[in-house]
């Protein structure tokens, strides 16, 4: 190594021999002991450097509000509520009750498919629900249906409708809850409309004999169970409202 | 009590903005920059996993903030300067000495990039090449170079301007005494 090689890599040799165990100067500073020139020179670069390093630091200094400027400026972010020491047992216990919660209603509460069947009818007929077919001809709404293949496909094909009934079957459609078919068929009596919603038990797990009447917001619902099928009466009114005999 | 954030802002602030004067050269710069690196290290903290490291990373952040915000005005400067002249007119220590500090400064912030940076990191921060090297992402050898490069310069200018100011010194000197006269 030249003395000229040296000089260039021990520019970058810190005070303080930080870097003497640095093997990247291990030459430099050989030649360093041998070249007493070298060794003048790197003495001025030393002292140099000292005064470089001091000079210059005195020389900057950050505004004195830089520090609670960036601190006012730092992003926001939610404080980690699971750092804080004493929250973390409620938490704990918080979260065991809302998984017990969970699980007694999935597995303990108990279910009732009629209720939920009655109270869907409610809800459905609530929304107004379109006819897809309309007639005041009641064979001519049962004959509709009963071609339908959904309905034919869940046997859910109605008789045909008796003449002289207080309720007249005007229309119909053939929708779908949940993934199963519902057969919707409408009544009419003067001003009094009221849905039949014709399903098979299996399809909303009712069991053969089940009865379910209930009230909620100005509507009754009632789930009859016959044969394999369960019927839902819905009307806006009261449960005497739906005092009358289904046509068919 | 102050938080990580707060500690690592109390510990690193003066380095950033020393870094970010040298980086922009522009006082009010140097502050917008500091702010920002703060703020893209407070958003992106997960990235450092050596927290020894934190200077290292938080000036990283800085340089490519700087060079993001520069980038529309990237007019590449040459680099590869001549140096003026021999060590002759190299600043000596005893008369490097005798200048103030902010002159000194405004001579090192006339460097061409390529060399301010290198030399301001190793005299106001001390970092070693290596370190250097990582923030400015460059070879190792490069850094080096430009570090032995950039000092010699830094003197000759310094010794350029010691003898300009004298030449001034004598002038004014010269300009009294026939006034006075």
């Amino acid at each position: 190594m030249d003395r000229e090689e040296a000089k260039r890599i021990l520019e970058s040799y810190r005070l303080g021999g930080k870097d003497s165990h640095d093997p990247i100067f291990a030459d430099a500073l050989r030649e360093l002991e041998r070249d007493p020139e070298l060794q003048a020179w790197f003495e001025e670069k030393e002292k140099f450097d000292a005064l470089m390093v001091q000079k210059l630091r005195d020389a900057v200094t950050a505004p004195r509000d830089l520090k609670y400027e960036i601190l006012a400026h730092r992003p926001q972010r939610a404080r980690n509520i699971f750092a804080v020491p004493w929250l973390r047992p409620i938490l704990a216990a918080a979260a065991v009750v809302v998984i017990g919660l969970g699980v007694w209603q999935r597995f303990a509460a108990p279910r009732n498919p009629v209720r939920n069947l009655a109270l869907q009818a409610i809800s459905y007929t609530n929304e107004m629900p379109s006819l897809q077919f309309v007639c005041f001809d009641a064979s001519a709404v049962a004959s509709w249906a009963n071609r339908q293949p959904a309905v034919r496909k869940a046997a859910l094909e109605i008789a045909k409708p008796g003449t002289n009934m207080d309720m007249k079957l005007i229309g119909s459609s053939v929708v779908d809850w949940n993934g199963k078919p519902v057969l919707m068929l409408c009544l009419q009596n003067g001003k009094q409309m009221a849905m039949v919603y014709l399903v098979r038990g299996d399809d909303f797990q009712i069991k053969p004999n089940s009865y379910e009447m209930i009230e909620k917001n100005g509507w009754v619902s009632k789930v009859s169970y016959s044969g394999d099928k369960a019927w839902v009466l819905t009307t806006k009114g009261t449960p005497a409202d739906l005092n009358f005999e289904v046509p068919f | 009590m102050p938080d990580d954030f707060e500690k690592f802002v109390e510990e690193h602030y003066q380095p950033a903005f020393r870094f970010a004067l040298s980086l922009s050269r522009n006082h009010d710069d140097a502050c917008d920059l500091t702010q920002q690196a703060f703020f893209i290290a407070q958003t992106s903290r997960r990235q450092l996993r050596d927290r020894s490291k934190g200077k290292r990373w938080l000036f990283t952040i800085l340089r490519r903030e700087f060079l993001r915000t520069k980038r529309h005005e990237a007019v590449r400067q040459r680099y590869d300067v001549e140096l003026e002249g021999d060590d002759s007119l190299l600043i000596s220590v005893d008369h490097a000495a005798t200048m103030d500090a902010k002159s000194l400064l405004t001579i090192l912030q006339g460097l061409d990039d390529h060399f301010r940076l290198p030399v301001s990191l190793f005299y106001f921060e001390q970092l070693s090449y290596k370190e250097i090297a990582d923030i400015l992402e460059v070879p190792i050898g490069t850094v080096m170079s430009r570090l032995a490069r950039g000092k010699t310069m830094l003197r000759q200018r310094l010794e350029s301007e010691r003898v300009t100011q004298a030449g001034k010194i004598v002038k004014i000197s010269e300009k009294g005494e026939c006034q006075n006269g």
